[in-house]
């Protein structure tokens, strides 16, 4: 895989130029016939053909009745379908989020604006066209690619379906149905999607599905709908107890975040007013003994601080790997308690990002929202990513790493991040843990690192 | 994605009565009973397996077994490409493996790679590569529903049962399957009917199509059964390639004199073909035959025919004997190979042996597609097998063709010859001008010409094969007053020493002439009174006068020794096989050891699909077999919530899918998680609900209900 700049500069070999406008004819023709010919009439013409085959000769059976009485119900569903007509507006009541691979429901009111009834059908949320461009198509080779054989390699057709299946970001998208709506009427219905990947989901091409009544054809017909969009958060697995170093304690010197904030411990004295004081600080008595304005000053309070640092430059063909790493660190993101510590989410992205959670400065959901537009980063940016966080290690009462795959660059960051006494935990997202696992006996770091296999992520976690 | 459009699985009982249906049509009724029966059991028995990927594909893999080995049979048997036919018709029967799993399986629905090898080989390679693979899963219900009508169609040549069978089992398939019958049947009715109207429109059309294409409208095939009307090449432009296959085996322990068997003789010829006209009064070709007389047949005797019912009872020893042995279409009535003299045939497994006056003999209905029988001779034909001439169709000429044969007999100054020194001249004629050739190519035939394609060959080309020079010598010499008949056979040119025996190959497929030489006329007083004449005092003689080097001609371009030996051998083999398989001796041990087989196999699997068995959770049940769940106030909720929700989809909860007014009814929340709560209390809490909390289901149920219809009005 290569990043966006090397793709531009690089010029597509004929071969996949012709593969690619193929492919791409054959995804629109294959995309509107399964919009349109339902599976049933697939079997039927499948029926058609085979019967035309063996009953050629009507003398010897009557399979030609099968065909004919087949072609006739298949033209009629045709003409019918086609013939439907549906004008509708409607208006989409979307919630805030939806998480990769649970079910998400939504609200849609539809009108019925054009002049007759439309009994019997759906709406359909389309999503936008999951065909690549020629540039990634070419040089985004698929996850393994290297072993599959020869033609496979070479005509790359599996490529083609894996970036399709990668720029899918839902499936589902359906109301229930058949419904009906009477002319100027309005209707309250639901559409259930399964979202299939972080990041946001642009709603933008509702339809109505309109079948005939064998239902072997139906017609899509767009509804006028403004577009909207959804935030998709990524995967999150269940967590155990977690027990990291460092509680809500009332000290001196604490964060000053806290004071910005209120959240005071004991009353350590009084002082003269200072511009910026909080009027509920204002010792009233004081005031009236005093003449001037007196203020109460409390100790601050301490909150232990962890830091979530997430690995986000990885190998080429270990995106999937990623994706697991960023639903490791969703889970840690939405478990560690911030009502009672502070959480940095630290990764690079062209620069080092530091997001801060906790304490009123933003809420988990800030948090996820940022890990769901997270993107992989292929190039080598992992001194960017160790130098940001040895810069906060100081700050921090534990951190916890999440790596897409080990190599003796993370293990030394491990060695340097541990070294000060720092509660380190290392999640280390793999394909083959026994292979990670050797190679840490071999070069050991001195903090606990957990292996989360691919696939076997949740039973990972649970024996934290 | 498809919309609203998932196949599903098809209505109780209909699979069965489909089942039903193909198994009276295919007249087994009893294979279709117990099919439907182990099919539409699922609904009444508990036990279920859970079979995954491996288990359907094995399943697949049996019926695929059953094919091969269903088809290797009809292949032993003998079928020839028809027997395709035979195959398909049996497909639900060999398929059922497959829908047996589908529908005792604990899974909804199977993968559709199960049906490709490929495909599965892929997705293993995908899923070891650490490619995630989901496969489509699909229900066979419906697939396999098309399949048990095709085959019934197959199976059943009525048009008026198998039309009346498609349009009600069809409909209800279709009505059942269409997302839109139950909700809009006038529509769906309509629809129906449209498409039952085109359908006959197209079939009519069809059926006008197939006999405007067969001649039909003219008369040309009308009538014309096997052995009755011969289509020569004679005027046609034709590379005529025969086949190499042997079609008859004829033993006898040393090779004897006759040298062609006649399987058709024709009496009448016009513009290339040949055909049997009966004598007068008899009008009707079928009404020419005759049954030979039998004996024999019951309790394994063997079966014997004669043309004369005395040549049965009594012992006679013929002038010799051969031994005939051949592949049949057991669908048509087969025409036996006759040499001269022929009396006694025994052992020939038919229902009906018959005969007509110029000597086709034909068997119908044979119990196997090998027959294997013994032919007993005579030095002469009988007259019931090969009657007298008729005075008037044995000389028949057509229009076209008789000026150019007078000029031809004109020349040879053959009319004052006697019989015998006619056929000398004519084969010295044909020696010396003629070709024999089977490429009658452009430049030979063609052209548009007044004379009559016989006399084309006689007068210009001078170039053809056996059926040109048997129609031109018949015709020669019913021109000069001598009887004559145009007969298509073997000509017996390969002997088998090792094998004692005739091999009669396509290549050796003859025609020839049969005259009637050295006869004269007589008259004599007929029934009613008035004198009639008729052919005396001579006797009917094979006129083969194609040039002896028309064997050696068809024999170029055979292909490869190597591989026509090894055809050979497995024609023999096969044919052999199954005469030694259906001899009575043979027959109870094959189907004995058969049937082990077949129970080994079915004990087999058996016995491990009993051992992995699951059980179907059932929940208690009425007197109709319906479920005996505990309803509920919320139950009678579905019916207003699918007004605004849409139908519940299939397998999602009620309480799940209720929920989903949370969205539209945000104020209602609240009463509707104690509707949720309160249904799930009264159905699965063993203690159930107290009266004040079901008056307080029925109370919340109330008001929801009433808040849809408002919401609805909306």
């Amino acid at each position: 895989m290569m990043d966006e700049e090397s793709k531009n500069t690089l010029r597509v070999p004929f071969l996949y130029w012709a593969l690619y406008q193929s492919y791409r004819r054959g995804a629109r023709l294959s995309f509107f016939m399964a919009s349109r010919i339902t599976p049933a009439a697939w079997v039927l013409m499948s029926v058609v053909v085979l019967g035309a085959v063996l009953g050629m000769d009507i003398e010897k059976s009557t399979l030609y009745h099968v065909v004919v009485l087949v072609g006739a119900f298949l033209a009629v569903g045709m003409i019918w379908a086609w013939a439907r007509r549906a004008r509708f507006r409607a208006t989409r009541q979307l919630p805030l989020y939806a998480t990769t691979g649970e079910e998400c429901r939504y609200a849609v009111e539809v009108e019925n604006v054009g002049r007759g009834a439309v009994r019997g059908f759906w709406l359909w949320e389309r999503q936008g066209d999951p065909r690549p461009d020629l540039k990634t198509f070419a040089f985004t080779p698929e996850p393994g690619e290297k072993k599959r054989n020869f033609f496979d390699r070479r005509f790359v057709y599996y490529r083609w379906r894996w970036l399709m299946e990668r720029r899918v970001m839902f499936s589902g998208g359906r109301s229930g149905g058949p419904l009906l709506l009477a002319p100027g009427k309005r209707l309250h219905t639901q559409l259930m999607f399964v979202p299939k990947r972080r990041g946001v989901i642009r709603m933008a091409d509702l339809r109505v599905v309109l079948p005939d009544p064998f239902g072997l054809f139906q017609r899509c017909r767009k509804v006028e709908v403004a577009a909207d969009q959804i935030v998709v958060l990524p995967k999150r697995y269940r967590l155990p107890p977690l027990d990291l170093r460092g509680e809500s304690s009332v000290q001196m010197g604490g964060e000053a975040a806290t004071n910005a904030l209120g959240n005071s411990g004991e009353i350590l004295g009084l002082r003269d007013y200072r511009p910026g004081d909080a009027l509920r600080h204002i010792h009233w008595k004081g005031w009236a003994k005093a003449g001037k304005p007196i203020v109460k000053e409390f100790e601050d309070t301490y909150f232990p601080r962890y830091g979530l640092v997430l690995d986000n430059c990885v190998e080429p063909g270990d995106e999937e790997l990623f994706e697991e790493a960023v639903s490791v660190a969703a889970s840690f993101a939405s478990a560690l308690d911030t009502k009672r510590s502070l959480l940095d989410l630290m990764f690079v992205n062209e620069e080092a990002i530091v997001v801060t959670a906790g304490q009123g400065l933003a809420k988990t959901e800030k948090m996820l929202e940022v890990l769901a537009a997270v993107e992989p980063d292929v190039r080598a940016h992992f001194d960017s990513l160790r130098r940001l966080v040895m810069g906060c290690r100081d700050d921090f009462s534990a951190c916890i790493c999440v790596f897409s795959g080990w190599n003796s660059e993370r293990a030394d960051f491990l060695k340097d991040l541990s070294r000060g006494g720092l509660e380190v935990l290392g999640l280390v997202v793999c394909h083959d843990a026994e292979l990670v696992r050797s190679r840490l006996e071999a070069e050991p770091v001195p903090c606990r690192c957990v292996l989360l296999e691919d696939g076997k992520v949740q039973e990972g976690l649970l024996r934290l | 994605m498809r919309v609203g459009a998932e196949i599903i699985a098809p209505p109780r009982l209909l699979l069965g009565v489909a089942l039903l249906y193909w198994g009276a049509v295919a007249q087994h009724p009893m294979i279709g009973l117990g099919c439907a029966f182990l099919v539409e059991a699922r609904w009444w028995v508990d036990v279920r397996w859970k079979f995954g990927e491996k288990g359907f594909s094995r399943a697949w893999k049996l019926s695929v077994l059953l094919l091969i080995v269903w088809g290797a049979w009809l292949w032993f048997q003998g079928e020839s490409v028809s027997g395709v036919f035979d195959l398909l018709i049996w497909l639900p029967l060999l398929f059922l493996p497959v829908l047996l799993a589908q529908q005792y399986a604990e899974e909804e629905r199977m993968p559709l790679n199960t049906f490709s090898y490929v495909a599965k080989r892929k997705m293993q390679i995908d899923r070891i590569a650490g490619r995630a693979e989901s496969p489509i899963l699909v229900h066979v219900g419906y697939a396999f529903f098309c399949v048990i009508m095709i085959s019934a169609c197959l199976a059943d040549p009525s048009i008026l049962v198998s039309s009346i069978a498609l349009v009600v089992l069809g409909g209800v398939a279709l009505f059942y399957s269409s997302p839109l019958g139950r909700m809009r049947p006038v529509s769906w009715l309509s629809g129906v009917v449209a498409a039952i109207s085109l359908a006959l429109f197209g079939a009519t059309g069809i059926n006008v199509a197939w006999k405007m294409l067969h001649g039909e409208s003219l008369g040309l095939s009308s009538g014309g059964g096997v052995g009755d009307e011969a289509h020569t090449a004679i005027g046609s432009l034709a590379d005529i390639k025969l086949s190499y296959r042997i079609r008859w085996r004829i033993a006898e322990e040393e090779p004897g004199p006759i040298r062609l068997f006649r399987t058709a003789v024709y009496n009448r010829y016009g513009h290339g073909i040949w055909t049997h006209r009966p004598a007068p009064p008899i009008m009707l070709r079928r009404k020419d035959y005759s049954d030979m007389a039998s004996v024999g047949g019951s309790d394994g005797e063997e079966k014997q025919w004669a043309f004369r019912a005395e040549d049965l009872q009594s012992a006679h020893s013929w002038k010799g004997a051969y031994r005939v042995r051949g592949e049949v279409d057991p669908r048509l009535p087969t025409l036996l190979p006759m040499g001269a003299g022929v009396r006694v045939l025994k052992g020939v497994e038919v229902d009906f042996v018959s005969y007509n006056p110029l000597g086709t003999v034909r068997a119908e209905n044979p119990d196997h597609s090998v027959v294997d029988f013994q032919v007993e001779y005579a030095s002469q034909n009988l007259p019931e097998n090969e009657g007298p001439p008729h005075p008037e169709l044995d000389l028949h000429l057509p229009a076209d063709e008789k000026a150019g044969l007078a000029r031809i007999n004109e020349e040879l100054d053959l009319k004052s010859m006697p019989d015998e020194e006619k056929v000398q001249v004519l084969r010295r004629f044909y020696i010396d001008s003629f070709a024999y050739s089977l490429d009658l190519s452009e430049g030979v035939v063609s052209g548009i010409s007044a004379k009559g394609a016989v006399t084309r060959f006689l007068e210009d080309t001078r170039i053809g094969h056996c059926e040109y020079f048997g129609s031109a010598t018949t015709l020669l010499l019913r021109q000069v007053g001598v009887p004559a008949r145009y007969c298509e056979g073997f000509g017996a040119q390969e002997w088998d020493q090792n094998r004692r025996e005739w091999v009669l190959r396509g290549i050796h497929a003859h025609a020839w002439c049969r005259a009637y030489l050295g006869g004269h006329v007589a008259q004599r007083k007929g029934g009613d009174g008035s004198p009639e004449t008729y052919w005396t005092g001579g006797r009917w003689v094979d006129v083969d006068l194609t040039p002896p080097d028309w064997l050696m001609r068809e024999r170029q371009g055979t292909g490869s020794p190597l591989l026509a030996n090894v055809i050979d051998w497995w024609q023999r083999f096969r044919e052999d096989l199954l005469i030694w398989r259906t001899r009575p001796a043979n027959r109870v041990l094959v189907t004995v050891v058969m049937s082990m087989l077949g129970i080994l196999l079915l004990a087999y699997i058996v016995v491990r699909m009993w051992k992995h068995r699951t059980r179907r959770e059932r929940i208690g049940r009425n007197k109709l077999g319906h479920p005996k769940a505990i309803a509920t106030p919320l139950h009678a909720l579905e019916r207003s919530a699918e007004q605004v929700l849409g139908r519940r989809p299939v397998g999602e909860s009620l309480t799940r899918w209720l929920l989903g007014l949370r969205a539209l009814l945000p104020g209602e929340q609240e009463a509707l998680r104690t509707a949720v709560t309160l249904h799930w209390k009264a159905r699965f809490d063993p203690l159930g609900v107290e009266d004040a909390e079901r008056e307080q289901l029925e109370m919340v149920c109330q008001d929801l209900r009433e808040h849809i219809r408002q919401l609805r009005k909306r």
